[in-house]
């Protein structure tokens, strides 16, 4: 451990990581893990927590971290042996490396529950933001299945894709080719029988 | 001088207008849309007007509304900021005609370097080095391959209507050169209905330079040096910088007095920038942004000059304040877009409140920007969120600088691209400057921030779980209670 004093990871020290980055993937063994919904600075993913070790899964890569105290109450978690990150926690405010961040964490809800809510019925596909439809990829009475585009909406001069959660039949379309739509409008039915 | 000055933008860049109009004691009026209602340039300004909501065509865009709102009150003066009208000549004639001042080129030199085709022609008269190419359209033949040959490989194929990578196709080697005529020829006549084709020169990674520009209305001209802005994501420039580690004193005197001639040629008042492609000494000129830009806080931090407050005293008849000889460049400075986008996702757009905002501050350090705490960014606007601009006595320094302002700044609420700039500051190759137009791709930079990130996250999940902190969500949306049946971690309260 070369820069746990600093709060900030010096330049120089930043610079060597990424030279010493390499692409062997640290596989993680089949362990028993805890998953947690994660939510750090707008950004929302699952991750996983090793049962015994106490490694951290993410992206199918296991990270080691030993977690200190340091006696003026900061925590050290040193990463991978070598990147030290401070953390302070200060009356339900987070700071890493001296900044004040968002992140909240909570255990993940058993996917048998997740899965059930919407795999039979209808499902209505809305519009996530505003913006202007410029093309649509599915037909009326189409099957498609989870992850298929289904259309192209431009927000904020980017083209953003519109992919279906849920497989099944187009059973509406609501919008055409060139229509502004709002947050939350309906952009396309979906009808799965199974 | 201009006593009323309306500013015909938004977000950060009226907002700059209005603090230098401030300095010379105007009155400043912005404009609007139902959607800015809460934007700090409506607040700023002395008065606002509202133009209504829908998309920019009914407000920023909507000339008429724009000419009679500045006539009934009393506005003797507009500036465009950049986007939106900025290259108007349309707009910048319907200004002019309606008796107020237009803050920036004459409609004419806008038109004339506007256009791909003539300004070109007006480069080349000018004696600025283009891209070398055909000036005629060119079919699979013999005379094509001697072209091709003279030009020199690779050679951009393109179809004279096409853009944004359509109608375009890059040749190495004489044998694929024909066949790839015929292939264009086909598509752009199916994609334009038009099936010339030109052969152009096709530079391989090069760095993006520019020179800025400013012009009075009585002929004088000057040159403000160049800007590196080779750091792009799918043409979107995100770090500008001054002076380009690439080039000599010589190089840019040469350049600069080029381009001062191209200038002239067309009449050229107010600010202006000619942006090159560079590689191996070569300039290849690209095209002339006749407007003030999003990154010439890099030329004021350098040559120490204010050129909004300059674009306003110019467009008011005043000569330049500077000869050619006072402009000297000083130190290195660099910028930073801020933008609400993530390049873990490809940089797509975010939006949302920013629910906190810490900057950082001391010497060398500036933050142009038009956000603050409850904000919310609008989807309806380009997502950047401001600029982040810091000078250094050298390079190293200047980039020293930046690494720690940048680990100092927080935005939270929304998703952001700091993380990108904290990865490419750290970069071997650009502490080098080893920069191109492809230096994303070429130095890995999405995947080492893809692993700070990750180690990050490690960090926080590990201490939190460690530290018994479990913090419950900070409004009630989230069914953590329900949840926290199925696993049982430590929690304080």
């Amino acid at each position: 451990m070369t820069d746990e004093k600093y709060t900030v990871t010096p330049i120089k020290i930043a610079s060597k990581h990424q030279i010493n980055l390499k692409d062997k993937s640290n596989e993680p063994k089949k362990v028993k893990t805890k998953k947690f919904d994660i939510e750090f600075n707008g950004r929302k993913q699952i991750i996983e927590v090793e049962n015994d070790t106490g490694n951290v899964i993410i992206d199918g890569k296991s990270f080691e971290v030993n977690v200190l105290l340091d006696d003026d109450g900061y925590y050290i978690a040193s990463v991978e042996k070598n990147h030290n990150y401070k953390i302070e926690y200060n009356k339900g405010d987070i700071y890493l490396e001296g900044r004040l961040i968002d992140f909240n964490f909570t255990p993940t809800m058993p996917t048998l529950n997740r899965r059930k809510q919407n795999l039979k019925g209808e499902n209505i596909v809305k519009a996530p933001l505003p913006g202007v439809v410029t093309e649509i990829l599915v037909k009326l009475n189409q099957e498609v299945s989870s992850g298929d585009t289904l259309c192209i909406l431009e927000a904020m001069k980017m083209q953003n894709a519109i992919v279906a959660e849920n497989g099944g039949k187009i059973t509406e379309i609501f919008i055409k080719q060139g229509d502004n739509v709002s947050t939350n409008q309906d952009l396309i039915k979906i009808k799965n029988e199974g | 001088m201009i006593d009323k000055l309306l500013i015909a933008n938004r977000g950060e860049i009226a907002v700059r207008v209005i603090r230098a109009a401030r300095m010379l004691e105007m009155e400043t009026i912005s404009i609007y849309s139902d959607q800015d209602a809460n934007s700090l340039h409506v607040r700023l300004s002395d008065d606002a007007i509202a133009l209504g909501g829908g998309t920019a065509k009914n407000n920023y865009l909507n000339i008429d509304k724009i000419i009679n709102e500045a006539l009934s009150n009393n506005v003797d003066g507009i500036h465009p900021g950049y986007g939106f009208l900025s290259e108007s000549a349309e707009f910048a004639q319907a200004v002019i005609d309606a008796g107020i001042t237009w803050v920036g080129p004459p409609p004419m030199a806008i038109e004339k370097l506007g256009d791909k085709i003539t300004s070109r022609e007006v480069a080349k008269k000018s004696g600025v080095p283009i891209t070398p190419g055909t000036d005629e359209p060119v079919e699979p033949d013999k005379l094509s391959l001697k072209l091709a040959k003279d030009i020199g490989y690779p050679v951009m194929v393109k179809s004279a209507f096409g853009g944004g990578g359509m109608g375009m196709k890059v040749v190495y080697d004489s044998d694929e050169l024909i066949d790839t005529i015929k292939m264009t020829q086909r598509q752009a006549l199916a994609a334009f209905g038009k099936s010339e084709i030109f052969l152009e020169k096709y530079v391989e990674n090069p760095k993006h330079i520019e020179i800025q520009l400013m012009a009075d209305k009585n002929g004088n001209i000057i040159h403000l040096g160049e800007r590196e802005c080779s750091i792009q994501r799918r043409h979107q420039k995100l770090i500008e910088e001054g002076p380009s580690p690439a080039l000599t004193d010589d190089e840019r005197e040469d350049i600069g007095e080029k381009v001062k001639k191209l200038a002239k040629s067309v009449n050229y008042e107010n600010a202006g920038t000619a942006e090159f492609l560079y590689k191996n000494g070569e300039f290849y000129f690209n095209e002339v942004n006749a407007r003030l830009q999003v990154e010439h806080p890099v030329t004021e931090m350098i040559t120490g000059k204010d050129l909004v407050i300059e674009q306003l005293k110019v467009a008011s008849g005043k000569n330049l304040s500077w000869k050619q000889s006072e402009v000297i460049q000083k130190g290195h400075a660099i910028e930073f877009r801020i933008n609400s986008e993530d390049p873990l996702h490809d940089f797509s757009p975010g939006w949302g409140s920013i629910n906190s905002l810490n900057t950082p501050g001391g010497f060398g350090v500036r933050f142009d920007s038009h956000i603050y705490k409850g904000y919310k960014v609008p989807s309806d606007y380009d997502s950047l969120l401001g600029k982040l601009i810091v000078w250094g006595e050298d390079r190293e320094q200047a980039i020293y600088r930046a690494y720690y302002a940048i680990s100092e700044l927080s935005i939270n609420g929304i998703v952001n691209n700091l993380p990108f700039h904290r990865v490419v500051l750290a970069n071997k190759e650009f502490h080098k400057g080893n920069t191109t137009t492809s230096f994303i791709h070429d130095n890995q930079i999405l995947k080492y921030i893809k692993e700070a990130y990750n180690r990050r996250l490690a960090a926080l999940i590990s201490t939190g779980l460690k530290s018994s902190k479990v913090y419950l969500p900070k409004r009630g949306k989230s069914n953590w209670r329900d949840m926290s049946k199925y696993e049982n971690v430590g929690r304080q309260n």
